[in-house]
C-alpha cells in the first residue's frame, strides 16, 4: 500500500460523499451513503495497515458493524416507507455542484499551504495525510451543507453522518499511531442518534404525511 | 493538589440510576400499583443521600476518584451533583400527579408512561457520569447520552408539536456537539505530544497542565469548537432554534428539567474545558462575551414577545444561561463565582417557574396561553406565592437568590474591565424584570379571560400539596439563599477553585 492509493481512497470517498448529498432518489443516495461508509472503513483499515497499529483493526470492525450495515439499513427500512423523490433542496443541483468543488478545491490549497497551524506534529503535516486532513474538513463542511440546504428528513440524517464521519478522519488523520484514536472512534458513534432521528421521523411521516423539514413551521412564532 | 481519594462511590453514583431506570421498566410491567412511581423516588432517594455523602467528603477537603483518575469528584462535580439531585427528586415527585392527569386526559398511553420514569433515571445516570468525569471523551459520550435520554422525553406526547420539537432537539444539539468533538479531537492531538509517556492526554486534569504548551492556532481553533458545541447544549443565541420548542412541548415537569439541568451541562463542560484556555487567551473571553452578549438581548426580547407562558420562560432561559457562560468565560475568580452561583440560582428558579406552569396547566386543563389566564391569584394562591417569588429572583430584585448572583457577575464583568458587556448585562437585568412581572400582572391579578376561569367558582382551584410540595421548597430554598447566601459561599469557593486549579497545575 503506498501514499498514493491512501490519497486515491480520500478522493474516492470525497465522490462517494458529494453523490450521497447529490442524488435526488432517496434509494440510490443511501446506496452512495453505504459506498461513502466502505470507503471510510477502508480509509481506517489501510492506515491501521500502514501505521502498524492493530488497534484501529478494531475500530473499522465497529465502522463496518455501524456504518456499513446498522445506518444503511436504518435508511433504507425509512425510505421504503415514504416517497422514493427528495423534496426539491433549497439551493439547486447546479449550484450545489459548483459551491461544493469549489469548497473542496479551497480546503486542498489551504492546507497545501497552512497545514502547520492545524497539525500538530511533523508526520501529520506531509502527504498522505495532509490530503486526508483535507478531505475530512471537506466531508464536514458537506454535512453542514447538507443539514443547511436539504430539506428532505432523510438528507438532514445524512448530512449528519457525513459531519461526524469527518470528524472521524480528522481523528484518525491527525492521531493514526496511538490506541486511544480506536476508542475515541468506537465511543462516539452516532449510531443511536441516527436511530432516535429516524424514529421521530418515521412517526411526523405516518401523522403529517411529510418529511419536509421546512413544513414543520408549526412551531416557528 | 491533595492527593484524591480512591472510591468506588462516584462509580455507584452513576451506576445506580442507570440500573434503576431498567429495574423501573421490569417493575413497570408488573401489577404493583404505582410501581413505577415507587420505583423511581426510592432509587432516587438513593441516589441522593449517596450524593450528600460523598459531597461531605469532598467539601471536606477531598477529592475523590475513581477508576484510576478517569472520575474524579472535586467541588464542582460535588456541586453539580447535589443539584443534579435535589432537582429531580423535586420534578418526580411533581410528576407523579400531573402525568397522572396528563393520562386520565388520553394525551399519553400507559405504556408510554412506563417509560417516562425509566428515562428520567437514565437521565440522572448520564447527568452524574458527565460531571464527574474527567474523561474529554467521556465529557463528549455521556453529555450525548443526557441528550438522546431526554429525546423521548420531549416528544413523550407524540403531538405534531412535540414530535417537531423531540426532532429539531435531537438533530441540533446532536450536530452541535459534533462540533465539539472536533475541538475535543483537535485539543487532544494537539496535547499529546508534550504529555510525558504513561500520562494520559484525555484526562481534563492533564490537559490542564499543558495548555500553555499547545500552539495558539490550534488552541484558538479547538475552543472555538468546543464553544460552539457546548453553547449549542447551552441554548445561547444563534444556536438556540431547539431550546424553545423542546422547552414549550416537552410535559411541564420535563420543562424544567431541561431549563434547570440540561441546559447548564452546556455551561458545565465549557468550564472544565474552554476555562483551561481561558486566561492565556485573552481573545476566548471576547469572544464568549460578545455571543452572551448578543443571546442576552435576543433571548429576553424575544421573551418579551411571547404569549405562551412556557415559551416566555424558555426565552428569558436563552438569556439567563448567558450571564452563566459570561460569568464562566471570564476564567477569573470572581466571574466563576459568579458564573456557578447564577447556575445554581437558576437552576432553581427555573424549575420553580416552569413547575408553577406545570400548576396552573393542571388546574385549569392545560391553558398555558397568557392571553387567555388571569385572576389566578385568588384561586391558586399557593402557586401565586410561589411564581412571584420566582418572577422576583430571575428578575435580580434583592433579597431574592437571583440578585446576588447577578450582582456577582456584574462586578466581575467591570473588574475585566469590558463595560459595554457590564451595560448590556445590567439591561437585560432590568427587562427580564419588566418582561417577568408583566407576565405575572397578567396571570395573577388581571381579570380572568377563559371561559373556564370566568365560569363557575370551584373549577379551577388550588393543586392538590403533593403538585405544589416541590414548588414550595423550591420557592423557600431562593428566599433563603437570597436572605442568607452565606450558606453557599463554602461550596461555591470549593467549586471555583476546582475550576482554578485545573490549569493552576500548569504553573
Amino acid at each position: 500500500m503506498t501514499e498514493h492509493d491512501l490519497v486515491t481512497l480520500t478522493l474516492a470517498i470525497l465522490i462517494a460523499s458529494i453523490l450521497a448529498v447529490e442524488i435526488r432518489n432517496l434509494r440510490t443516495a443511501s446506496w452512495a451513503y453505504l459506498l461513502h461508509s466502505i470507503f471510510l472503513c477502508g480509509i481506517i483499515t489501510s492506515y491501521a495497515y500502514v501505521k502498524h497499529n492493530e488497534s484501529l483493526y478494531l475500530w473499522s470492525m465497529t465502522c463496518f458493524a455501524t456504518k456499513i450495515v446498522i445506518i444503511p439499513y436504518l435508511l433504507l427500512r425509512f425510505v421504503k416507507q415514504v416517497p422514493q423523490t427528495e423534496h426539491r433542496p433549497i439551493i439547486g443541483f447546479g449550484l450545489s455542484v459548483v459551491a461544493l468543488s469549489s469548497l473542496m478545491i479551497i480546503f486542498f490549497q489551504l492546507f497545501k499551504k497552512y497545514i502547520f497551524l492545524l497539525a500538530p506534529t511533523e508526520s501529520a503535516q506531509l502527504e498522505p495525510v495532509r490530503s486526508l486532513l483535507a478531505g475530512a474538513f471537506t466531508i464536514f463542511t458537506l454535512g453542514l451543507w447538507t443539514l443547511l440546504t436539504r430539506r428532505d428528513a432523510l438528507k438532514t440524517v445524512i448530512g449528519l453522518a457525513l459531519l461526524e464521519n469527518g470528524v472521524h478522519l480528522v481523528l484518525l488523520a491527525l492521531t493514526p499511531q496511538l490506541k486511544e484514536t480506536t476508542m475515541i472512534g468506537i465511543l462516539t458513534n452516532v449510531v443511536a442518534a441516527v436511530l432516535i432521528l429516524l424514529y421521530l421521523s418515521t412517526h411526523i411521516y405516518q401523522l403529517f404525511g411529510t418529511i419536509d423539514t421546512v413544513k414543520l413551521s408549526e412551531l416557528k412564532r | 493538589m491533595t492527593e484524591p481519594i480512591q472510591s468506588f462511590l462516584p462509580l455507584v453514583l452513576i451506576l445506580v440510576p442507570i440500573l434503576g431506570s431498567i429495574l423501573s421498566v421490569l417493575l413497570g410491567m408488573s401489577k404493583i400499583k404505582n410501581a413505577r412511581e415507587i420505583c423511581a423516588l426510592t432509587i432516587l432517594a438513593i441516589e441522593a443521600l449517596l450524593g450528600i455523602r460523598l459531597a461531605t467528603t469532598v467539601f471536606s477537603g477531598h477529592i475523590v476518584a475513581s477508576v484510576g483518575s478517569a472520575i474524579i469528584v472535586d467541588g464542582l462535580s460535588a456541586l453539580m451533583i447535589l443539584l443534579i439531585d435535589t432537582m429531580v427528586v423535586l420534578i418526580v415527585i411533581q410528576s407523579i400527579r400531573y402525568m397522572r392527569r396528563e393520562q386520565e386526559h388520553g394525551l399519553c398511553s400507559e405504556g408510554r408512561l412506563k417509560l417516562y420514569y425509566a428515562l428520567i433515571l437514565l437521565f440522572t445516570g448520564t447527568m452524574t457520569w458527565t460531571v464527574t468525569t474527567n474523561h474529554i471523551v467521556m465529557l463528549y459520550v455521556a453529555m450525548e447520552g443526557s441528550t438522546l435520554a431526554t429525546a423521548l422525553l420531549v416528544a413523550f406526547y407524540r403531538k405534531r408539536a412535540s414530535l417537531e420539537a423531540g426532532y429539531k432537539y435531537v438533530l441540533l444539539v446532536v450536530v452541535g456537539m459534533t462540533f465539539a468533538l472536533l475541538g475535543i479531537v483537535i485539543i487532544f492531538a494537539a496535547a499529546y505530544p508534550h504529555l510525558k509517556v504513561g500520562s494520559h492526554a484525555l484526562l481534563l486534569t492533564e490537559i490542564g497542565k499543558i495548555a500553555k504548551l499547545i500552539p495558539k492556532n490550534i488552541a484558538l481553533l479547538g475552543v472555538a469548537f468546543m464553544t460552539v458545541g457546548f453553547a449549542t447544549k447551552g441554548g445561547l443565541v444563534p444556536f438556540h432554534a431547539w431550546l424553545p420548542d423542546a422547552h414549550s412541548e416537552a410535559p411541564s415537569p420535563i420543562s424544567a428539567l431541561l431549563s434547570g439541568l440540561i441546559i447548564k451541562i452546556g455551561a458545565y463542560a465549557l468550564a472544565r474545558t474552554v476555562t483551561i484556555f481561558a486566561p492565556t487567551y485573552h481573545a476566548v473571553m471576547v469572544f464568549i462575551a460578545i455571543l452572551c452578549s448578543i443571546s442576552m438581548l435576543v433571548g429576553i426580547f424575544m421573551a418579551l414577545v411571547q404569549d405562551d407562558l412556557k415559551r416566555l420562560l424558555a426565552f428569558s432561559s436563552v438569556s439567563q444561561i448567558s450571564y452563566v457562560f459570561e460569568g464562566l468565560g471570564l476564567g477569573t475568580y470572581l466571574g466563576i463565582y459568579g458564573g456557578l452561583f447564577h447556575l445554581v440560582n437558576h437552576t432553581l428558579i427555573k424549575g420553580l417557574l416552569f413547575m408553577s406552569v406545570g400548576a396552573i396547566m393542571y388546574a385549569t386543563g392545560g391553558l398555558r396561553k397568557i392571553s387567555q389566564l388571569g385572576g389566578l391569584a385568588k384561586k391558586m394562591p399557593v402557586t401565586a406565592f410561589c411564581f412571584i417569588v420566582g418572577a422576583l429572583a430571575i428578575g435580580g430584585l434583592p433579597p431574592f437568590n437571583g440578585f446576588m448572583s447577578k450582582f456577582t457577575i456584574f462586578l466581575a464583568i467591570g473588574e475585566q474591565k469590558i463595560y459595554w458587556a457590564m451595560a448590556i448585562s445590567v439591561i437585560t437585568g432590568v427587562l427580564t424584570l419588566a418582561c417577568l412581572i408583566w407576565a405575572t400582572y397578567r396571570v395573577f391579578w388581571r381579570a380572568p379571560q377563559a371561559p373556564i376561569l370566568v365560569g363557575n367558582p370551584g373549577e379551577v382551584r388550588e393543586v392538590p400539596p403533593l403538585m405544589y410540595a416541590s414548588i414550595v421548597i423550591l420557592a423557600l430554598l431562593c428566599i433563603i439563599i437570597g436572605v442568607y447566601p452565606k450558606i453557599l459561599y463554602p461550596l461555591l469557593d470549593s467549586a471555583t477553585k476546582a475550576v482554578l486549579a485545573i490549569w493552576a497545575a500548569g504553573g
